[in-house]
């Protein structure tokens, strides 16, 4: 029994650092109707800023308060105010993508400021974090174990009666149903929800502050790995019950405690399992749950009242200006690689090949999140998981890479429906979570085993030779035709996808998934084979980035990955196959551009946080920067030619001849 | 004696502790107008979803055509002929008024398009859009076949949605209130080709409506159900007789 409590009371103060942000992901939820996927982030920026603070002779208590009393609720109204109060309630996926923006965003923007230097842990805001307080059946209970359990608990009892008998309380989760009828009502609805994004936001820099001490550095790594667990609670409580939240996250801290305790020490399990509980429960809670189906209807009795989207239709174009236009885009193409391959400098030229490689992966953004309306949070993975298996295959079986690269793709496709699975009859949100759950256990669990990703300092991807050609010579410009050959077939087959039948089929089960069964879409057959040939082209720009850079490990295709990428392809444009390459290929320059600053100005986060700030305009813009520009200099031009004849595109169907 | 088209036997529904239906039965014939009347919360949308197989009945069983229609998942009933239009408009606001139906066809063939679409084959064949173009004839909208849904008013997506319903030449219509949205004028136009189409083309349809006149002008039968239960069934003028009827439905003290 003293072995089992010695295993299991560690585990409550463990379970309760999961239920912080749990209860914080639920409140937020509730309060202002976003799943906070950036709750880890702030609580990170709060430490972050705790940590610097103290480090400059703030008294604890002062730092403490500062952060989580005024600097943490500004920034909530802020967010509320500049982003998420111009999202549609009914507007699921944008309000995913803005808090992705600022889950990606809030790290990069503390990279910027405080550069490249870690922080140590800060003094614990309560107790002294090494002192015993007390034994509990001979278990230590130190003050940092004591001071979480003792937050967790009043924090939510605290939050439990604000929302249940406080009249903001009620409004907040009106606010949440309904702003409109709140507003009918007489109460400033705008009001209400920026006192929401305050309120858990200073919820998030407690949880930061409070969870701090615990680690050996200040890192957003040990707020993400707290995520999975949070999410797996507040999925558990139907995004709802905080008390059921907090109950769920003490059980699987207790759970995690007790079996690897009793694991042999040093095995795969102890280190697996801290991992595969939360996941384990959150797949079963989103396969079986039917709240989990239903995240996305919109109870608010006056949607019909907004105005209908505003229909996207293809710029019109004069015939004159649409010819000119596309023989001059042809012309700059032909002219662009003509250039790659002879004068352009041979670092530039790798970094163009790095983006088109990319723009393939992104490629398999543009079918899901733009044809499909889902936001998968897993594409990296997948990218990751044909690299490996074309690396491990030709490093292992000599196999020819394009060879290797192919069966990548076959195996991504396995893991794309495995991965949809669980995911059949789930869209929007619990697709996201689902999604972004399957890439931090790959990330965790499957991707360091060194026969899939390879032993620590790398797996070797080889460059391909066709015959008697070699694409590994020391200039990468051959391997760039090759991708640009690679990424022209995929894009080429996915726009015939996406104007034929299968993109008609896509498009109707995004707008309306009811009337798109309706008619006759089998929705698990259409789910499963946009998963499968979604993960299949990240498989192969997985393998061609590999091939460019000759080693690759699993830091290559983390969750971050496939976060940022979402967030770029988004911000350039998720709509049409152009959108992705020019993706990959702003991406690319941007990067290497930032190779010319000082790594003092963290260049790779201020490319980050610039994506990430235009991913807060899919709202508005879900067509993204590239697309919008376009729309706007046709116009221009088309006025200034004095409106010649139009094309009338969207009336004029080809016919099969 | 030929076969029902579509049988309904008991037909019962809960939700948690509502009896949304309670044994309900109704046949319908090929080429049947049936009206389905009562007021709201009778659990008439409920009885169309159940057909279509957007819920599942908790005791009782559909058949169409002779069939059992138990775990058969709603794409293909929707396939084998059995459309419908909805209460709360699901319109697709981004796709024109043509798209809609090359959409409804496509989906109906059930066809993979994939492999057509990566051999160039998958734009919409002329006969599809020949279909189309005399659906949008018969209700008026051929004028609008290349308006974005979503910019169209009310009364016209409910055109929209019935042209959608009928351009796959479905055996059952199943119309939630199309009338709601329309002035009276439309509203005689749509009774009049409900009427017209199942006279010609043997649709049978099932009606659900709250306008007592389109529920005169198309049901040759009328089954009136109240808190899941069906009261009374006959001709219109016979339900509209029953003492139960004017009661529960029209509020009339007897």
């Amino acid at each position: 029994m003293n072995e089992f409590l010695s295993y299991a009371l560690p585990g409550i103060p463990y379970g309760c650092t999961f239920a912080l942000v749990a209860i914080g992901l639920v409140l937020t939820y509730r309060a202002t109707g976003v799943f906070n996927f950036a709750f880890g982030a702030q609580a990170y920026v709060a430490a972050l800023l705790y940590a610097v603070l103290t480090k400059h002779q703030v008294a604890r208590g002062l730092a403490g308060v500062l952060v989580i009393v005024v600097i943490s609720p500004l920034c909530g109204v802020l967010f509320d105010r500049l982003v998420f109060s111009r999202i549609a309630s009914a507007n699921v996926a944008a309000k995913t993508i803005a808090a992705l923006g600022l889950m990606v965003g809030l790290p990069a923007l503390a990279a910027i400021a405080f550069g490249p230097q870690t922080f140590n842990a800060p003094p614990s805001l309560l107790f002294n974090v090494n002192n015993v307080v007390f034994h509990v059946v001979g278990t230590p209970i130190n003050g940092e174990q004591l001071s979480t359990v003792l937050m967790t608990l009043v924090v939510l009892v605290l939050l439990i009666l604000l929302l249940r008998y406080t009249t903001l309380g009620l409004s907040m989760r009106a606010a949440v149903e309904s702003p409109r009828m709140l507003r009918l009502q007489g109460v400033a609805s705008g009001r209400v929800t920026a006192s929401a994004w305050a309120l858990s936001s200073a919820l998030a820099g407690l949880a930061g502050i409070l969870l701090a001490p615990r680690y050996g550095q200040v890192s957003i790594d040990n707020y993400t790995v707290l995520l999975v667990g949070a999410i797996a609670a507040a999925a558990v409580a139907g995004l709802s019950s905080m008390g059921v939240a907090t109950a769920v996250s003490i059980f699987m801290g207790v759970l995690i405690g007790v079996s690897t305790g009793y694991a042999p020490s040093g095995s795969v399990w102890t280190t697996g399992v801290a991992a595969a509980v939360p996941f384990l429960t959150l797949m079963i809670v989103l396969a079986l749950d039917p709240r989990m189906r239903r995240l996305e209807v919109s109870d608010d009795p006056l949607a019909a009242v907004d105005p209908p989207p505003v229909p996207l239709l293809p710029p019109p174009r004069s015939v004159l200006l649409d010819r000119s236009l596309k023989t001059l885009g042809v012309a700059v193409l032909i002219a662009a690689i003509a250039s790659v391959m002879t004068w352009v400098p041979s670092t530039w030229v790798f970094a163009l090949t790095t983006g088109l490689a990319l723009s393939m992966v992104f490629l398999s953004i543009t079918l899901m999140t733009g044809a499909a309306g889902q936001v998968s949070l897993c594409q990296a993975t997948f990218a990751g998981v044909g690299a490996f298996t074309a690396g491990q295959l030709a490093t292992n079986r000599g196999m020819p890479i394009i060879v290797g690269a192919l069966i990548g793709a076959f195996v991504a496709a396995v893991a794309g429906v495995l991965a949809a699975l669980p995911a059949l009859r789930l869209r929007g949100l619990a697709l996201s979570l689902s999604t972004l759950t399957i890439a931090l256990l790959a990330d965790a669990l499957v991707f360091p085993t060194s026969y899939i990703g390879g032993p620590p300092n790398g797996l070797t991807v080889p460059r391909p030779t066709l015959g008697s050609i070699s694409f590994a010579t020391e200039s990468t410009r051959p391997f760039f035709l090759l991708v640009v050959l690679f990424i022209a077939g995929a894009g080429f087959l996915v726009r015939r996808l996406m104007r034929g039948i299968s993109g008609r089929g896509l498009e109707a089960s995004k707008q309306s998934p009811l009337a798109a069964e309706g008619l006759g879409y089998n929705p698990t057959k259409g789910r499963l084979s946009m998963f499968a040939l979604s993960a299949a082209l990240a498989g192969v720009g997985g393998a061609l980035y590999g091939s460019l850079l000759q080693v690759v490990g699993p830091a290559d295709f983390t969750y971050e990955s496939s976060l940022l990428f979402v967030v770029i392809v988004v911000t350039v444009g998720s709509r049409t196959v152009a959108g992705a390459i020019e993706a990959g290929v702003v991406f690319a320059v941007l990067t290497q551009i930032g190779t010319y600053l000082p790594n003092r100005a963290a260049p790779t986060s201020i490319v980050a946080l610039a994506f990430a700030v235009g991913a807060f305009r899919y709202a508005t813009h879900p067509e993204g920067i590239l697309e919008e520009g376009r729309r706007w200099s046709t116009q221009q031009i088309d006025r200034m030619l004095g409106r010649v004849r139009r094309v009338e595109e969207h009336n004029s169907i080809e016919v099969n001849a | 004696m030929t076969l029902p088209r579509l049988v309904v036997e008991k037909a019962t529904k809960r939700f948690g502790g509502l009896i949304a239906l309670d044994g309900v039965s109704l046949h319908v014939d090929p080429g049947q107008r049936l009206g389905l009347i009562g007021p709201n919360g009778a659990g008439k949308t409920t009885l169309l979803s159940l057909i279509a197989g957007e819920t599942d009945a908790d005791e009782g069983d559909v058949l169409f055509e002779g069939a059992s229609l138990q775990h058969v998942p709603a794409y293909q009933r929707a396939r084998r002929g059995i459309a419908r239009t909805y209460q709360r408009l699901e319109v697709f606001p981004e796709m024109t008024v043509m798209e809609h139906l090359l959409v409804a066809q496509s989906a109906h063939r059930g066809s993979v398009g994939f492999f057509r679409d990566l051999l160039g084959r998958g734009k919409p064949t002329a006969e599809e859009l020949g279909r189309a173009e005399a659906v949008l004839q018969r209700l008026d909208l051929a004028s609008q076949s290349g308006v974005v849904v979503g910019t169209l008013s009310l009364g016209s997506c409910r055109l929209v949605e019935l042209a959608r319903a009928l351009v796959t030449s479905p055996l059952v219509l199943l119309a939630d209130e199309p009338s709601s949205g329309l002035d009276s004028f439309e509203s005689q136009e749509i009774a009049a080709l409900l009427v017209d189409l199942s006279v010609s083309d043997g649709l049978s349809v099932v009606l659900v409506e709250h306008d007592m006149a389109m529920v005169k002008a198309v049901s040759q039968k009328v089954v009136v159900l109240d808190l899941g239960s069906v009261i009374a069934d006959g001709s219109f003028d016979e339900v509209m007789a029953v003492e139960r009827v004017r009661s529960a439905y029209l509020g009339v003290q007897s």
